[in-house]
């Protein structure tokens, strides 16, 4: 199974992400969407962070999730690359994230992702899984 | 990247085409799109004009939901994209209307420098531009603000920088609404959008953010380009940026703030993006203090932005600043909404104009317009791709009658990001700019690929449009000569 793939929009960027499971879903999205960001062979996972997400929906738990991640990565000026979830349900998750500081030379850096948008938000169970949606603003 | 759109479209005239509102069931309004049959077959590519029908389902919209010729799909709105609402009607306040860049504008400088001064030296300039200005991923700013520091910059714009030391008094004249909107409230904007933009004061961004040094091209109104003391051959400089993550925080708190307003006011929208408030309801409220504040950072970091850019001039050509010119033409803001009069159906109006990748263009005499420019027209400062052109226009009374005192905003991207890295393989955009005279400088890796000329439409054809449409007026044309982006 593919594990994510950019979803073409004319002036920014989606990632439709696949899991097996919802925290193969989860885990492949954020990958994705960092991804964008960096090339994450050059990133080192040495530091780890704790998030604790609690949302009404999945949709709006899937929106946080990556809401999260990028209000985290731009605060702490972070990359992140391994994602390992103790609980995951369709209302809340708590996760582990590793990642490094970064380091303008040693990463190879992408863009910035402004922001994640609501814009044709998907996440359905699929006959192999699931599957994932979200259209960034670039 | 989509089957093509199969909507109606009746033409008006060869620059204007009316989108019913029979299109779609829940549409107040008719869409109006700018554009000619040209730039319609790429329009018609994209979900950019169901976005238009989208858009007439917002409660209060008067006339149309418009689209400028640059338009293009974006999420909820389309880019490009002109809403009035009227909160007497029940008007809205859509934050997805504004988009996550608030207050994402552009300013233009005028040098006293003329191209022989520059090209010598050019690969240099853009070299110390480069050096000199925070701009990619993770870049912070030079300049460090304490929270305080910053709830007066959310407060008072670009004049709290001018005060600190990075401008010049006549810079606040020269920007849109004084590089300052009132209304602003400081309370409105969350912690976690006060941390975000604590670092970012002064720096660029990626994407399609840059710094461009041009020269004038082309005068189409040879005594307009005098007023601004603009003649051809001379070096000017652009500069693109918006309120950074403390807009995109603002934008996005306030788009889970008003989750639930569609179903407590009774709204029927197609697209969650569209979520939005009346203008009178304390959730439109807040929204709109927060977003003023988030636009005051944004025309404080362009400010910042302008006196790095002076800087590093003063320090590559080891002349003073005066000596140099480089005073601000105007600042425009493109990703805003603001409460405008109109006279609709022969009745004045306080009306919300949402601006989502558009331009205000004042015609000449409007109160609002600073008094230097009163007489000839506000200027409307519009963006092409890195290897093509650059316009200064100035709004037109036809702006007024048809589109709320609106322009374009750019050339509007044609070509998804992905598909501009695909037709980029095995090239170098870098040496294919350099071969048209122009050195470019990107920190990311496959910026300039994203952002090559080609995944752009023509500025050219769409600032036809709008100059044909009589919503602007072209003065002169710039072309690039350096380019540094994220």
């Amino acid at each position: 199974m593919k594990s994510y793939e950019l979803i073409d929009h004319t002036a920014d960027v989606g990632i439709r992400a696949f899991g097996r499971t919802l925290e193969e879903l989860f885990k492949n999205a954020a990958v994705g969407m960092f991804e964008l960001m960096a090339d994450l062979e050059t990133v080192d996972p040495t530091a780890e962070k704790t998030l604790t997400l609690i949302a009404e929906t999945l949709e709006d738990l899937y929106v946080l999730w990556h809401q999260e991640l990028l209000f985290r990565a731009s605060v702490d000026r972070m990359l992140y690359k391994e994602f390992l979830f103790d609980t995951l349900t369709e209302r809340n998750l708590k996760a582990r994230i590793r990642g490094e500081g970064i380091n303008f030379e040693k990463h190879h850096l992408k863009k910035e992702v402004k922001a994640v948008t609501y814009h044709e938000l998907k996440v359905q169970k699929t006959k192999e899984g699931w599957v994932g949606e979200v259209i960034f603003d670039i | 990247m989509n089957e093509e759109w199969q909507g109606p479209l009746e033409k008006i005239d060869d620059y204007r085409w009316r989108l019913p509102k029979s299109y779609k069931s829940g549409m107040r309004v008719d869409g109006l799109i700018y554009a000619d049959e040209k730039l319609l077959k790429d329009i018609r590519k994209d979900k950019s004009l169901d976005q238009v029908a989208n858009v007439a389902f917002l409660p209060g919209i008067q006339k149309y939901s418009i689209a400028m010729p640059d338009m293009h799909w974006g999420y909820g709105f389309c880019i490009g994209g002109v809403c009035a609402t009227d909160p007497e009607e029940g008007g809205v306040i859509s934050p997805g209307g504004v988009g996550f860049d608030i207050n994402c504008g552009v300013r233009l400088l005028r040098t006293r420098l003329t191209q022989q001064e520059v090209l010598p030296k050019q690969r240099e300039l853009v070299a110390q531009l480069f050096r000199d200005v925070p701009c990619g991923l993770g870049v912070g700013g030079q300049i460090k603000f304490s929270q305080a520091d910053e709830r007066k910059i959310l407060t008072q714009g670009s004049s709290y920088m001018v005060k600190q030391g990075f401008g010049r008094p006549e810079d606040i004249l020269c920007t849109e609404a004084d590089g300052c909107m009132e209304g602003a409230d400081p309370s409105a904007v969350s912690e976690r959008a006060y941390e975000r933009g604590k670092g970012q004061v002064g720096t660029l961004g990626s994407g399609n953010h840059f710094i461009e040094v041009q020269l004038v091209d082309q005068v189409y109104d040879p005594s307009l380009a005098q007023f601004f003391g603009l003649e051809k051959d001379q070096v000017t400089v652009m500069i693109h940026s918006g309120s950074r993550g403390l807009g995109y925080q603002v934008c996005e708190d306030s788009l889970r703030k008003m989750a639930g307003c569609p179903q407590k006011y009774k709204i029927a929208l197609p697209d969650r993006q569209l979520v939005c408030a009346p203008l009178d309801s304390p959730e439109g409220e807040v929204y709109l203090s927060a977003m003023r504040a988030a636009a005051n950072y944004a025309w404080a970091n362009r400010q910042v932005l302008t006196h790095l850019v002076r800087q590093a001039f003063v320090h590559l050509f080891r002349r003073g600043e005066n000596d140099l010119g480089l005073d601000l033409i105007y600042d425009v803001a493109h990703n805003i909404a603001k409460m405008e009069t109109y006279e609709v159906k022969g009745k004045k109006k306080k009306l919300c104009v949402h601006r989502k990748g558009a331009t205000r263009a004042f015609p000449p005499g409007h109160p609002e317009l600073p008094e230097r420019y009163r007489s000839i027209g506000q200027p409307v400062l519009i963006p092409g791709d890195m290897g093509r052109n650059s316009y200064l226009l100035v709004g037109q009374q036809g702006a007024m009658e048809e589109t709320f005192g609106s322009s374009c905003h750019g050339a509007g991207r044609i070509m998804s990001r992905g598909q501009a890295v695909r037709i980029s393989r095995g090239r170098s955009i870098q040496k294919e700019l350099e071969a048209k005279g122009i050195i470019a400088m990107a920190r990311g890796r496959g910026g300039l690929d994203e952002e090559q000329p080609e995944a752009y439409k023509d500025v050219n054809e769409v600032v036809r449009v709008v100059g044909k449409a009589g919503i602007s007026k072209m003065v002169v044309r710039m072309r690039p000569i350096g380019v540094i982006k994220g």
